[in-house]
């Protein structure tokens, strides 16, 4: 549910005894499994209710009866911030931008998506310099690198294993930079964090 | 070996949640950790970002904590050992 | 601390053994999680023998033990204990005992008192005898228990008393602490009442505390009652409900921190055991001291194992989310498998907060 919701952050729901489901609804869904599932409500019909999470490219696999569902969230607090989790039309408003945004990635995604891997396979990257930095965490299987700009972390590579840059980033990053850091981190590294 | 001179910084996927008592909690989601700090702590954390050096840190200490123990010097680089051995913080490269 | 075998797994060294030392107790006690037969003149039950008591700690201490409890039943019940006092004081262990203290004696003590670095708990349910003997069944044992608890503080042994919190008691806490003050107890910790055995019984009638309750009493004993009192005074709740302070502080009790991983229990008759949850649940017993090696026991047990590879990463519900899991694991697996027969299922208290919605926020993700 990025970006209205996001891991931590802490939820405040109510159940639906006084209330309707209604499409855009935020609820809490009862899987009957361990982990509780937070999506949107996309329609209620005869069969059930369907529901999908605002960054998800489908509707989730079941149809939900509405004893499945704990609750509709109300409030969200993110460190000392709270604010209203809106539900209904005003739920769909609030969810428009993050669905257009989805499918309109999707689109470009899809067209993008081959000439990507083809650079990426084809190693023709770094068209400009960024300036990124590396900070070495220690790990009990050892030396975990992640890659940072702007204080976002945009990849990581772990001991043994390659560099995962996230999308589109690997386009703007030469292999000799990543490989100099894996190089410094080599020669730097302490004993203790070998 | 830089690292002994130099200062760490914090692992940015830490979540530093602050409690009534000053003190906090630290979880790393990525490996399932926790652990508790107490509110010196909590303001060397705050203070880690790779730039502040250990000299100014313990300054701002000294002023806003009232009883600093003498050997806050030797406290603060087990801590942010600890830190480091935990992977909670890390170096720069 | 652990080290690493050659097949990759680690080895944890067997630090604690907590012996269930009689079948017997000489007290009734409407809560006992552990629910012993009364033993009284016209009827006397099996002890663990001293025989076995020695091969057990000949066979323990490579394995790296260090330090032993001994329980019940009523320890001090059994018709060798200053034998096994003495096995002890010889082979330089820690010593923890936990009794009732009704049979205590200055003989006793003394014996108690040469054994290294000796840490014993005195449970008193009431401060008065009324209240006390309701809760422990036996006329006159408050009485019994005090005297007891007297020659312990004579030989400056810093005796902490144990008390199991309920509805018959709860307005007793203050007088229980002036109580530990006058008698010159070192401190007082507080139990919750466990829904196990007969403490489930205890629950199902109503006689146990609610968990705001409980959480109530944690908030006036940390704000009020500790304030007023020099006595330690330890109130025994899962950590999630706990200061920081008291985990990870320089005056931080270890209380609550769960050693699981290091402890074998035996119960009064030679079983090995989780802890003495073996004695109503033969799952959690894994063979026998007269005919197992302790070594392959405590290497191979499925149950052992299993504990030490799914801990604290397979716990379910609240547990699982749980930021302390890591030093918590579950608060008492015993306890969590007695009720659901899940080794991996959430403490009752914290899954009973939580339902309520009263878990603290700050410590689940």
């Amino acid at each position: 549910m990025n970006p209205i919701l996001r891991d931590l952050d802490k939820l405040y729901f109510c159940s639906f005894e006084k209330g309707e489901i209604r499409a855009g609804d935020v609820v809490v869904i009862d899987t009957g499994l361990e982990k509780k599932v937070i999506h949107r409500v996309v329609s209620v019909n005869e069969r059930g209710i369907i529901t999908r999470g605002d960054n998800n490219y489908a509707d989730d696999s079941w149809t939900l009866r509405s004893e499945q569902i704990a609750g509709k969230v109300m409030y969200a607090l993110r460190g000392k911030r709270k604010w209203i989790v809106r539900g209904g039309w005003g739920g769909q408003i609030q969810s428009a931008p993050t669905i257009f945004k989805r499918k309109l990635l999707w689109r470009v995604h899809g067209i993008l998506r081959p000439i990507y891997q083809g650079l990426v396979t084809s190693e023709k990257l770094g068209f400009i310099s960024l300036p990124v930095k590396a900070i070495a965490l220690q790990r009990p299987e050892g030396v975990e690198l992640l890659l940072m700009l702007s204080g976002h972390i945009v990849g990581k590579k772990k001991t043994g294993e390659p560099w995962r840059i996230k999308p589109p980033m690997r386009l703007f990053l030469k292999e000799s930079d990543l490989s100099e850091i894996v190089d410094r981190m080599n020669s730097l590294q302490s004993p203790r964090m070998k | 070996m830089m690292h002994e001179c130099s200062l760490p910084t914090i692992n940015p996927q830490v979540v530093c949640r602050e409690e009534f008592d000053g003190w906090a909690i630290l979880f790393d989601p990525d490996s399932g950790k926790a652990f508790g700090i107490n509110p010196v702590a909590v303001r060397i954390w705050k203070n880690l970002d790779g730039k502040t050096k250990k000299e100014d840190i313990l300054q701002e200490l000294k002023s806003s904590f009232s009883e600093v123990p003498e050997n806050i010097e030797s406290d603060f680089v087990d801590f942010v050992r600890d830190l480091v051995e935990k992977g909670f913080a890390g170096y720069e490269v | 601390m652990e080290s690493t075998a050659g097949r990759g797994e680690k080895i944890y060294p067997l630090r604690r053994i907590y012996f269930y030392l009689t079948e017997g107790c000489n007290l009734a006690c409407r809560h006992c999680w552990i629910d012993p037969s009364y033993q009284h003149a016209d009827k006397v039950y099996p002890s663990l023998p001293l025989n076995l008591f020695r091969s057990i700690i000949d066979q323990a201490i490579p394995l790296g033990l260090t330090n032993i409890k001994l329980t019940g039943g009523e320890p001090f019940l059994h018709p060798q204990i200053f034998e096994i006092l003495e096995l002890i004081r010889s082979k330089k262990l820690k010593l923890e005992i936990e009794t009732n203290g009704v049979l205590c004696t200055p003989e006793l003590v003394s014996s108690i008192a040469r054994c290294e670095m000796p840490m014993i708990s005195v449970s008193i349910d009431g401060a008065d005898a009324k209240t006390h003997e309701w809760i422990r069944g036996v006329p006159g044992c408050f009485e019994d228990t005090l005297k007891g608890l007297s020659y312990l503080v004579e030989a400056d042994l810093k005796p902490q008393i144990i008390m199991t919190l309920m509805k018959k008691n709860r307005d007793q806490i203050e007088k229980m602490v002036r109580l530990g003050e006058s008698m010159g107890a070192d401190s007082i910790k507080l139990n919750i009442l466990q829904p196990m055995a007969r403490g489930d019984s205890m629950h199902k009638e109503g006689e146990g505390l609610s968990v705001q309750e409980l959480m109530d009493i944690g908030k006036w004993i940390e704000e009020i009652l500790a304030k007023s009192t020099s006595i330690k005074i330890l109130y025994d709740l899962p950590l999630a409900f706990m200061p920081l302070s008291c985990m990870f502080g320089d005056e931080g009790s270890g209380c609550g921190v769960c050693k699981i991983q290091e402890i074998l229990g035996v119960l009064a008759d030679g079983s090995y055991a989780l802890c003495g949850i073996g004695r109503n649940i033969p799952e959690l017993t894994f063979g026998h001291a007269a005919y197992d090696n302790l070594e392959d026991i405590w290497r191979n047990s499925e149950v052992l194992r299993q504990i030490r590879n799914g801990l604290p990463n397979r716990l379910k519900g609240i547990c699982g989310k749980c930021l302390m899991k890591n030093i918590c694991r579950g608060s008492c697996i015993a306890q969590n498998y007695y009720r659901n027969k899940d080794l991996w299922a959430p403490f009752w208290y914290c899954d009973e907060a939580y339902r309520e919605g009263i878990f603290p926020e700050g410590r689940y993700v």
